[in-house]
């Protein structure tokens, strides 16, 4: 067994098979050897970690993503989670958020593609107004700005 | 717009809009117009979507719209044609450079619509001239895709401006896409310059004809090639060629490439007049095709007169992994089979084998039998091969397959079916099995709900393909699919398309169904 320590300085002993879904933690273990002592996780909250670790334990017998995938030409499907994943990763948009950080900082790449997935399955079909609203962002284009970027890149809205 | 002063990411935003590494990931599961619109929220996300957004461009407009504009000529029913200033100013350049320095693939045709105009205008092919002339506006460009159309008066100008374009910039994949063109002359131009620059290409695909025409120069067509001696391929490792060519001509040339790895024959069009045209006797070196790890013939004149069989046994690869060839007779599909899995069984994931045999023979089971020593294949397609088998025989060669993730049988309309027994078979025998495509008797051999009504399947079938089956009981039918295939989302027979929802609700009596009931009273145009 392994023990985990959060941001918030809770604890958390899980099986070292479901704690070596991340790579950061593999690694660690790796290079330090056995030991009794925690490992600490600075960037990772106790409710977080809870989920991510949920996450963990249910894909923990899942085969290894591959490696050195050509980001440049795979165009993966948004809807491609599976229902398991789904029901997971339907949180609210914070949690969603530090979902994907944490799957980021312990490099759990899987998990990182459900988040993802999931925030491209909101994007999806929406208007830039729409995203802006949905994610709190604020226009900082001027109209000039913006109408000539509307002007040079019109043609990427007709595919 | 970015600028080098753009203000940071509002603080009402999440942090993670602001992880460059993070926002690219989540646009690698967007398509590009919604690429583009959260590239147009804020200027930090339009900085991490217009790479992205410019990756891949074979939209003509995109680069157009760069170009500063002139004169506006007259409209295509789409877009606006413009008369483009030819020679941009630096600052101009410096602006375009923005978007093309991110540009990877690249489109450029010649201008179709020039027709319209009263005289022939180089201005049209403003776009190649300015990038030929500015090579560093597109220092990242690994592919290059040059469109010829038939209907330009432009002929040996567009070579003119082409070839240029050849030199100047820094792809190593190239494909070139020919309407049926009216003369040999800027063809022959415009491959002596692709010619010279065969030190850096490692891609090179040549189509010509259209699915509308054939071009009936061939002859014209091989006489340059051979001219050539394909000098141009020496460090190719893909390569496809939609031409007609014969054996004897090109393929003891193709077989000598040293580096040549993904091969793909055919033609455009089909080329039934050539039925009768005998294949003149070729030899090959006895190195033929070693580093060969993918062959595809499709469609085409090679149906007619290329013996694939002897072809196959001539290649000495030993790494085999895609084939994708049509057979003529049962004899040379017997041969190849035998061949196949002899010599790449344990190399080969994706097989497609298309029946061009006439008149129309059933193919017997043990024709197809050696298959089973395949036992890597992922990708596995049966084209009209007219399998009449018993659901034993389908089981037999569905769990030598352990891999299989996409198997499609496609067979003719009124063909002897298995029954849904071999669905029932491959959603426990063939777990990674995720698109199938496999007519069945639907209403027969369904086999009954365990007693205890529960049913341990995990099949991740998402789309299942009946072909020309039609089920007489669609609820029934449905209810055995869905628990049959848990992970379905599709499902298609005669000239309908349910997806799960539509099929739990005609299930639970909560839909009417009526396409369902349409395909049981055979109201509906049948395929």
């Amino acid at each position: 067994m392994i023990n985990l320590t959060t941001s918030d300085n809770e604890t958390f002993t899980v099986d070292k098979k479901v704690a070596e879904k991340s790579v950061l933690i593999k690694n660690m273990l790796e290079d330090v050897g056995e030991s009794d002592q925690a490992i600490p996780l600075p960037n990772v909250t106790a409710s977080v970690l809870k989920k991510v670790l949920e996450w963990c334990e249910h894909h923990k017998d899942d085969p290894a993503p591959p490696e050195n995938e050509d980001k440049d030409d795979t165009r993966k499907r948004t809807t491609d989670i599976s229902e398991w994943d789904q029901k997971f990763i339907a949180v609210d948009q914070e949690m969603l958020f530090e979902i994907i950080l944490a799957a980021n900082y312990l490099d759990i790449k899987a998990l990182l593609d459900v988040g993802c997935k999931t925030v491209a399955n909101m994007i999806k079909g929406k208007t830039p107004e729409e995203i802006r609203k949905l994610f709190n962002i604020v226009n900082d284009f001027t109209p000039e700005e913006e109408a000539q970027i509307k002007k040079e890149n019109e043609w990427a809205e007709d595919r | 717009m970015s600028t080098p002063t753009a203000p940071p990411p509002s603080p009402s935003m999440h942090a993670l809009f602001s992880i460059h590494e993070l926002l690219t990931h989540v646009l690698l599961f967007l398509d590009l117009a919604d690429q583009y619109r959260l590239g147009l929220t804020c200027r930090a996300l339009w900085d991490v979507a217009a790479p992205s957004v410019w990756r891949r461009v074979d939209n003509r407009y995109a680069v157009w719209r760069l170009l500063p504009q002139g004169l506006e000529m007259g409209r295509d029913d789409r877009k606006g044609l413009y008369l483009l200033k030819p020679d941009p100013s630096p600052d101009e350049i410096a602006h375009i450079a923005r978007y093309t320095t991110h540009i990877r693939h690249l489109t450029i045709e010649n201008n179709r619509f020039a027709d319209q105009l009263t005289t022939s205008c180089p201005r049209l092919l403003v776009v190649p001239i300015v990038i030929s002339q500015h090579p560093a506006l597109l220092p990242g460009l690994q592919s290059l895709h040059l469109i010829i159309h038939r209907d330009t008066p432009l002929g040996d100008q567009c070579t003119d401006v082409f070839v240029p374009l050849l030199q100047a910039l820094p792809y190593t994949d190239l494909t070139v896409q020919v309407d049926v063109p009216r003369n040999t002359s800027y063809l022959q131009k415009l491959l002596q310059a692709v010619t010279r620059e065969a030190h850096r290409l490692r891609s090179f695909s040549f189509q010509i004809g259209d699915t509308l025409e054939h071009w009936n120069q061939d002859a014209a067509l091989e006489a340059i090639f051979v001219d050539l001696q394909f000098r141009f391929l020496q460090h190719i490792t893909r390569l496809t060629l939609k031409l007609l060519l014969q054996g004897i001509t090109f393929l003891p040339i193709l077989a000598a490439l040293p580096e040549l790895q993904y091969l793909q024959l055919g033609t455009v069009v089909d080329h039934t007049e050539f039925a009768d045209r005998p294949e003149l006797p070729y030899e090959l070196p006895p190195t033929a095709f070693s580093q060969l790890r993918s062959l595809v013939i499709t469609a085409g004149a090679y149906k007619d007169f290329l013996d694939v069989s002897f072809l196959l046994e001539r290649v000495t690869s030993s790494q085999i992994e895609r084939l994708e060839l049509p057979f003529k007779t049962i004899p040379a599909l017997q041969s190849s089979i035998a061949t196949i899995s002899a010599r790449w069984s344990a190399t080969l994931t994706s097989l497609k084998l298309v029946s061009r045999i006439f008149p129309v023979y059933s193919i017997a089971f043990p024709v197809f039998e050696p298959l089973t020593r395949c036992t890597k294949l992922r990708d596995v397609c049966f084209w009209e091969c007219r399998l009449n088998y018993s659901d034993d025989q389908f089981q037999k060669l569905f769990e030598s397959w352990p891999d299989v993730e996409t198997l499609t049988i496609r067979d003719p309309k009124k063909w002897p079916r298995a029954t849904c027994a071999v669905l029932d078979f491959v959603s426990t025998k063939c777990v990674k099995l995720s698109d199938l495509t496999l007519a069945v008797n639907l209403d027969s051999g369904m086999p009954h709900p365990p007693p205890d009504g529960h049913f341990p399947m995990t099949s991740p079938v998402r789309r299942y393909n009946a072909g020309y089956a039609s089920c007489t009981e669609p609820r029934p039918t449905f209810a055995f699919l869905l628990r049959t295939f848990p992970s379905l989302q599709t499902f298609e027979c005669e000239a309908h398309k349910w997806d799960a929802k539509d099929m739990r609700g005609v299930v639970n009596g909560t839909s009417v169904g009526l396409s369902a009931l349409a395909v049981m009273t055979g109201a509906t145009q049948r395929r």
